[in-house]
């Protein structure tokens, strides 16, 4: 053995004797510290969470992400979506658009069979009354969009 | 690592088991560091239960980034330097006055009982410059790296690593007279 390794040893393992009932007492100081420390640690438990997330790093980033989802799930709901109201999308311009199966598609999910139908009025109405002037066929391709 | 990993977090949520694991897995170490930065049994015993202490009243708190027992050995350093400070200034009145101070040994009801190695290796480390001493004890009790040392100490590794190798080579020819005497 090198004599580095030798002294390194031999001061690593100098033997030491440890009195038993000292030993008790001294652990006996420190687990009342310790139970001390513990008493005053109990807060309220929303406190805990709170002081749970901040210490963490991994809480911190998951709280940060269902944050952000939330926000992102409100801001690009919608206020139909939201308000359940039955007006006619404001993405659809032309009549051919408001009566396209798509379209009613989601205006009965959004109103139901009143919301179809007053988006149905809504398209007749801006095609104004030209019923008289219009065959089925006519009035059939114009409303499919071809 | 992960061993105090596990321990430090179940410490954090009160188990005492995990308490009593940590302070028996370096109560020894720590004592052995005390003692030979110390030469002085009852201020080693102190200093190794104050920072059990306030290891324990920071529990619930306690953010583990490096080594555990590097942190604890760290805890001891500075105590003992503080200590030293101290005992020194009190050595210093009391040469102007009435003569050295020899080591304190023994003392009553002793946790860490004298033996004659340790006798032995407390005497020689009080032969060594203290930063001597410091580096070999936290390197070889604590477990620390010679760049941690450094950062101690406020000097680069390769002045750690010189007064680690220094100190031991000295070590080593103190022992070795006092076994030839």
């Amino acid at each position: 053995m090198r004599p580095t390794e030798d002294i390194e040893k031999r001061i690593k393992n100098v033997y030491i004797v440890i009195d038993s009932e000292s030993n008790k007492r001294v652990f006996s100081n420190i687990l009342q510290a310790f139970q001390k420390s513990k008493a005053k640690e109990s807060t309220p438990t929303g406190l805990n969470i709170h002081r749970i997330i901040l210490k963490s790093p991994i809480s911190k980033l998951a709280a940060a992400v269902i944050i952000v989802a939330i926000s992102f799930f409100v801001i690009h709901q919608g206020p139909d979506e939201q308000a359940g109201t039955t007006t006619v999308s404001k993405a659809t311009k032309s009549p051919v658009e408001m009566m396209t199966a798509l379209s009613l598609e989601r205006a009965f999910r959004r109103g139901g069979i009143k919301a179809v139908e007053n988006q149905c009025e809504q398209a007749l109405k801006l095609l104004g009354s030209r019923i008289a002037s219009l065959s089925y066929k006519e009035l059939l391709s114009e409303f499919n969009g071809s | 690592m992960l061993d105090d990993k596990l321990l430090v977090w179940k410490l954090n949520r009160g188990k005492i088991n995990a308490l009593s694991r940590i302070y028996e897995k370096y109560r020894d170490d720590l004592l052995r560091l005390a003692a030979a930065l110390l030469n002085d049994i009852g201020d080693a015993e102190d200093i190794v239960q104050d920072v059990f202490i306030g290891f324990a009243q920071s529990a619930g708190q306690f953010q583990l980034t490096g080594s555990l027992k590097g942190y604890l050995a760290t805890c001891v350093a500075n105590r003992a330097r503080n200590r030293n400070i101290a005992a020194h200034r009190r050595r210093a009145d009391r040469w102007n006055g009435n003569g050295p101070v020899t080591p304190n040994f023994e003392t009553p009801d002793q946790w860490l009982m004298d033996g004659e190695e340790l006798r032995q290796l407390s005497n020689a480390m009080t032969q060594l410059p203290y930063e001597q001493r410091e580096a070999i004890t936290l390197h070889l009790y604590g477990g620390m790296k010679f760049r941690e040392i450094g950062v101690l100490q406020k000097v680069s590794i390769k002045t750690t690593q010189s007064r680690y190798r220094c100190g031991l080579d000295r070590l080593r020819s103190i022992l070795k007279s006092e076994v030839q005497k």
